[in-house]
């Protein structure tokens, strides 16, 4: 038996390995669409939790990882929704390390990509996130978001136009974190 | 473009995209994170929830059986309640998470964390977070009684809530569900968090002593842009700090006695955003009027 029939039979534990095989891709999903650490935990619980609810929906182990993701985007979106009233009291708090150790070497890098990430107009991000990081197709992606695979393609071309502006910006403006363009 | 859908053009152009947007590709959570979302999401959906109909009804059995021991036993004993823990002691949860009762609150311990009962009286309970995260599901308080968790960085006392408070190191991080709480930092510095908001406390000597030796140079009335100088480095080393308001409210005057028009009203600005209630916020609209009269040195 597959994971995802098991999943659909009820079986505890394919449930559990089924978390614990997709835990940092979701949890690295809802942090690159925006959300902090602590909010990403919750909502990587938060789309666990639905995926119990809507197995049924998902059809083919191939297709878990976009079915999952489609989940994240709407439980993201949700808490960005939601977390208006906390963003408006609290400010726009300086982005934290979400990944690994805080010490780790790649932290500066990690912050620096994240925030602008989230520079970029969200669609557009979106696709730069599910291609250049999680390395979806182009049609796999067309069809993770409705949209047709040239909208794909011209949204990616802005993301990337956008993202080295304002990763040039970023390099001015932070010398000493060392994030020469080209030089890595 | 491949057959993939990756533009081989960029990568010529750009070989350093690639690798940026790369160094994300196996980011995962910390180890702790990704335990907690696993067993917060089993938790959610309920184990009982994942299996049949035959099993709830083994499960009903097994716990009326534990239910009836427990009884049993308690009955035999006639002792006292043991929900109610002792002052002194630790309660420590290892690869899942746990909880107990402190009278009628509930603590709810995280995988990996600590939980001391430092009190357990009536009209009074304190407990610290001795490592990991703790959630506190606190019942409605009586006049008088207290409800205070610490850490070593934080002391927070409840009026009446659900909060979880986290503690790491070298910071304290407070999240409330629900209510109020009063939190209060080593160096005594007190902010009420309401639902939704969460703060991290990271006290640091020589970052506290950046902004006392700043107001104390702005209450010499002197060395205006040393002042500034140190406030705008605690605020960039100390970001969502508990004294981010005194702050941020100073480095504004400063600016504002120097005739920085421009630079002051970008700051009252920020403030306004960050702090829409506070009661500094009169002060320093009085405080700006001075700019529209002409720079006071």
């Amino acid at each position: 038996m597959t994971l995802l029939s098991r999943c659909k039979a009820g079986d505890a534990d394919a449930w559990e390995q089924l978390f614990r095989e997709r835990a940092d891709q979701v949890y690295r999903w809802a942090v690159l669409l925006g959300l902090g650490p602590a909010d990403a935990e919750d909502a990587a619980q938060e789309v666990f939790a639905v995926a119990v609810r809507r197995i049924e929906s998902c059809h083919s182990d191939a297709a878990l990882g976009s079915w999952l993701y489609q989940i994240t985007r709407r439980v993201v979106a949700n808490y960005r929704r939601t977390g208006w009233l906390k963003r408006a009291l609290l400010g726009k708090d300086q982005l934290e390390p979400a990944f690994g150790k805080t010490d780790h070497p790649q932290t500066p890098r990690e912050i620096a990509v994240r925030s602008v990430m989230q520079k970029l107009p969200r669609a557009q991000a979106e696709v730069m996130v599910l291609m250049e990081i999680e390395g979806f197709t182009r049609e796999e992606v067309a069809d993770i978001l409705g949209i047709p695979p040239g909208t794909v393609a011209s949204r990616l071309r802005l993301a990337k136009q956008a993202f080295r502006k304002h990763w040039e910006e970023l390099e001015r403006t932070a010398g000493e974190m060392s994030l020469s363009w080209g030089q890595r | 473009m491949n057959e993939m859908g990756h533009d081989h053009d960029w990568e010529a152009q750009e070989p350093g995209l690639r690798e940026i947007l790369g160094s994300l590709r196996n980011a995962a959570p910390p180890p702790d994170a990704r335990e907690r979302i696993v067993q917060g999401a089993m938790r959610r959906v309920g184990r009982r929830s994942l299996f049949g109909h035959g099993f709830e009804l083994a499960l009903a059995a097994s716990a009326a059986a534990v239910a009836i021991g427990v009884g049993l036993h308690l009955w035999g004993r006639g002792g006292p309640d043991q929900t109610i823990p002792s002052g002194g002691s630790l309660h420590v949860a290892g690869d899942l998470p746990t909880s107990f009762k402190v009278y009628a609150h509930e603590v709810h311990l995280s995988p990996e964390s600590q939980v001391e009962v430092v009190a357990a009286e009536a009209g009074r309970i304190e407990l610290a977070v001795k490592a990991g995260r703790a959630t506190f599901a606190v019942e409605k308080l009586r006049e008088g009684e207290v409800f205070r968790v610490r850490t070593a960085h934080v002391l927070v006392e409840v009026v009446g809530t659900r909060f979880a408070v986290q503690s790491e190191s070298h910071c304290s991080t407070v999240t409330v569900e629900e209510g109020l709480v009063r939190v209060s930092d080593t160096a005594g510095a007190v902010v009420y968090l309401r639902p939704n908001q969460q703060r991290r406390f990271c006290p640091d000597a020589r970052n506290d002593a950046l902004l006392r030796q700043a107001l104390v140079l702005i209450s010499e009335g002197g060395a205006l842009d040393e002042a500034i100088g140190l406030l705008e480095k605690y605020l960039s080393s100390n970001p969502s700090s508990v004294l981010e308001e005194e702050a941020l409210y100073h480095l504004c005057l400063a600016h504002a006695r120097l005739g920085h028009e421009e630079k002051a009203r970008e700051l009252a600005r920020e403030f306004r955003h960050k702090f829409p209630e506070s009661a500094r916020l009169e002060r320093l609209e009085r405080g700006l009027a001075h700019l529209r009269e002409g720079p006071a040195r």
